[in-house]
């Protein structure tokens, strides 16, 4: 009988000492995300992270879903205290937030160690600037790895029925193709009157087409505002404003309210627009069964300093918090997020691009991931403004664009109110 | 004694937590709006009046403080006019009183984010109610009208906001009117008043106090008027749409951009906060009636 207590208390002894053990070693990594949970991206992200879960039996991660805005959220979180170990957001927006903020822990050896799939360096894995343009001050505190690229997605059988086989590479052949395609009846470009960061692309094309990829900077960070006066400026809105005139964009864009443009296009109303490389999965319900997405790169303007091979792009980026207690475990499963396997889920069940540059992209956006690979200079949202200087992107730069696009103010005012209102800004930073 | 202790005790909770979640964090923000601060950590810069300064010369600032306004008095008119308007004729003895008074009020109970997005549809240039509707009735050139373009967007988000408004008004005139006694009007039936005489005569005056009330609940509504016009924008809120609540928001909070200076957004936040008391003072002051007893 003594025996049998000792037996059963020393049992009782060794489970609880396991157990302990085991909840010592068990680690709960938080990841606060940027996607809203129904979204092909977030149910990615779930099957991810149980693979992960099963390959690391000591490891389970905690997703809270809270949609774009989730920087803001994490910001509010942790001056509560509330533990978190990864989030991700817009690389411009993390760059000019958590990670200018020194929040976010950084990835320079990481970076220069080898690369998860054994073949040069984990920084080789992505498409190549990438990394440098999301670094603060050259350390990267971000891995990219969803992948957008601004350029102009079509509807390939509107332009093939219009006689247009091969995507114009000079904006008078680009004109000179919208012109077909209106000819046949349908709209050439989709415009959302209120969505201002979008329309703001085609300035931002025009702009480093006609003055090269340094030139926007150069007129926000000049605190005279005169660079604005530049008759390249003049150029970019003029050929801009002629797509209206010439009626290549419907009048009644002017009252479209997101997503009343896009579904013109889903329909086949409409041909184009200049918009992310998200846009086919966001139009995948809506569009018919066999809807051919093309995407061409901004054509080129004769002359100008700019090249069509520079390519704006959006970026999601994981961050580290500072803050982490699990911060080998959280580098472990963005490394594996961002292995090509991974990567190519997204690509394959999201539908939209990646950063590992050796992932094949869904059919609907090989092309704009074609204009990814022939790109020669990649640049980042508004050429660097937003992430640097994004109340003066936001509030100057977008909002007098969209005015002076959608004909709310004329070219001169348009000119005038950049030069005072940067003026005002350098006076009240 | 011990009847002035309890209610110290049974104030004590509820002042607590009045003080601590509501006076506290009002009085910390005339702190933190000399301060520039992301929100960040705690790193602070102290900057004195510097954001209040910088507010006097901010362009988007004099904007929003334009649309709010706007919304304040040209909304105001518009949601008491009609409230009176619907009081009188719902307490006319129409039939179905209760019915109307559901239908009005029915925009109350439904979210703002679909409200807003209801009336993107009515107002979509091709296939909205309105310019479908203009078309029908053989309008063509008004149903090419364009409600939500850059300078008639204000205008139409405030025409949609004036709907949503006047029902819950009209519920506050009509719970005063319902409480003036019936044989003052039908006295005044018997001299052969008009509906406008018993409205301006008798409703008016008997209503004085329910009126004051309601229009400073309207003020504080339109001073921080911050929903309606920011689920109307949606995906990127328009600079049209910009009340003193959304700038705020994207000056503090900014949307997907980093813009972060809580400082600054806490100055307008400041700025709104005496707006409303100056404004509430003023206006109780120019409303101070006798009171009527009935």
């Amino acid at each position: 009988m003594r025996k049998t207590v000792f037996a059963f208390g020393l049992g009782t002894a060794l489970s609880a000492l396991s157990f302990g053990a085991l909840a010592q070693d068990q680690v709960k990594l938080v990841y606060w995300s940027l996607w809203n949970e129904p979204e092909p991206g977030a149910n990615v992200v779930k099957s991810l992270i149980a693979d992960y879960q099963a390959a690391h039996p000591g490891v389970t991660i905690e997703a809270v879903w809270n949609g774009r805005q989730n920087q803001t959220t994490v910001r509010n979180a942790l001056a509560s205290g509330t533990p978190i170990d990864i989030m991700d957001a817009d690389m411009d927006g993390l760059k000019g937030g958590l990670a200018g903020a020194g929040e976010l822990l950084p990835w320079t050896d990481d970076l220069a160690g080898a690369s998860p799939d054994g073949t040069g360096t984990f920084a080789d894995l992505f498409y190549p600037t990438l990394i440098d343009m999301s670094a603060n001050d050259s350390v990267s505190y971000q891995i990219p790895y969803m992948l957008y690229a601004y350029n102009i997605l079509y509807n390939a059988k509107l332009f093939r029925d219009a006689g247009v086989t091969s995507a114009p590479e000079d904006w008078d052949d680009f004109v000179a193709a919208l012109e077909k395609v209106k000819a046949t009846g349908v709209n050439a470009i989709a415009i959302e009157s209120d969505i201002a960061f979008y329309n703001v692309k085609w300035f931002n094309y025009l702009l480093e087409r006609i003055a090269g990829p340094d030139f926007l900077l150069k007129a926000v960070e000049d605190k005279t505002g005169e660079t604005w006066r530049d008759p390249a400026v003049r150029k970019a809105l003029d050929m801009e404003l002629d797509l209206w005139t010439r009626g290549l964009v419907p009048e009644e864009s002017r009252g479209y309210q997101w997503p009343a443009a896009q579904q013109t296009v889903a329909f086949g109303e409409t041909a184009a627009e200049l918009v992310g490389s998200w846009l086919p999965v966001e139009l995948a319900d809506t569009v018919d069964e066999g809807f051919e997405w093309g995407a061409m790169r901004f054509p080129a303007v004769k002359g100008g300093l700019g090249d069509i091979n520079h390519v704006e792009v959006n970026a999601f980026s994981f961050g580290v918090l500072k803050g982490t207690k699990h911060e080998a475990e959280a580098r472990d499963f963005i490394k594996f997020v961002v292995s090509a396997p991974s990567q190519q889920r997204f690509a394959d069940e999201a539908k939209i691009g990646v950063a590992n540059k050796s992932v094949a992209w869904a059919p609907e956006v090989a092309t704009a991931r074609q204009s990814l690979d022939e790109a020669s200079l990649i640049l980042p949202e508004n050429h660097g403004i937003k992430a640097l200087y994004p109340d003066y992107s936001t509030n100057v730069y977008e909002a007098l664009h969209n005015q002076a696009f959608l004909g709310l103010i004329t070219p001169e005012d348009y000119i005038e109110q950049m030069v005072s209102r940067t003026k005002e800004f350098w006076a009240n930073r | 004694m011990i009847r002035k202790r309890l209610i110290v005790l049974f104030l004590a909770p509820a002042s607590l937590i009045y003080g601590g979640l509501f006076l506290l964090p009002t009085l910390s923000t005339f702190y933190f709006s000399l301060f520039n601060w992301s929100g960040f950590g705690q790193d602070m810069t102290y900057v004195g009046l510097n954001n209040y300064v910088r507010l006097f010369n901010d362009t988007v600032f004099w904007l929003s403080l334009r649309n709010t306004l706007a919304i304040l008095f040209v909304g105001g008119f518009f949601v008491f006019g009609l409230a009176f308007l619907y009081t009188v004729l719902i307490t006319s003895g129409i039939w179905g009183k209760k019915f109307f008074r559901l239908v009005f009020f029915l925009p109350n109970v439904v979210s703002v984010v679909a409200l807003a997005g209801m009336w993107a549809y009515i107002y979509n240039p091709r296939s909205g109610l309105i310019n479908t509707t203009l078309s029908t009735i053989g309008l063509d050139s008004m149903a090419k009208t364009l409600w939500t373009s850059p300078n008639n967007i204000f205008w139409a988000m405030l025409a949609a906001l004036v709907w949503v408004f006047t029902g819950f008004f009209l519920i506050l005139l009509m719970a005063g009117v319902d409480k003036i006694p019936t044989d003052t009007y039908e006295a005044a039936d018997l001299e052969g008043a008009s509906l406008w005489q018993k409205f301006w005569f008798i409703t008016v005056p008997m209503l004085w106090d329910v009126m004051t009330i309601s229009f400073v609940i309207w003020m504080i509504n339109a001073i921080k008027m911050f929903e309606f016009p920011y689920a109307f924008g949606f995906l990127q809120v328009p600079q049209q749409l910009y009340t003193l609540g959304i700038y705020l928001y994207i000056m503090g909070f900014g949307q997907r951009d980093p813009i972060y200076q809580l400082g600054y957004a806490t100055a307008i936040g400041v700025v709104m906060l005496v707006l409303t008391f100056v404004l509430i003072v003023v206006m109780r002051r120019l409303l101070r009636r006798e009171q009527l007893e009935f």
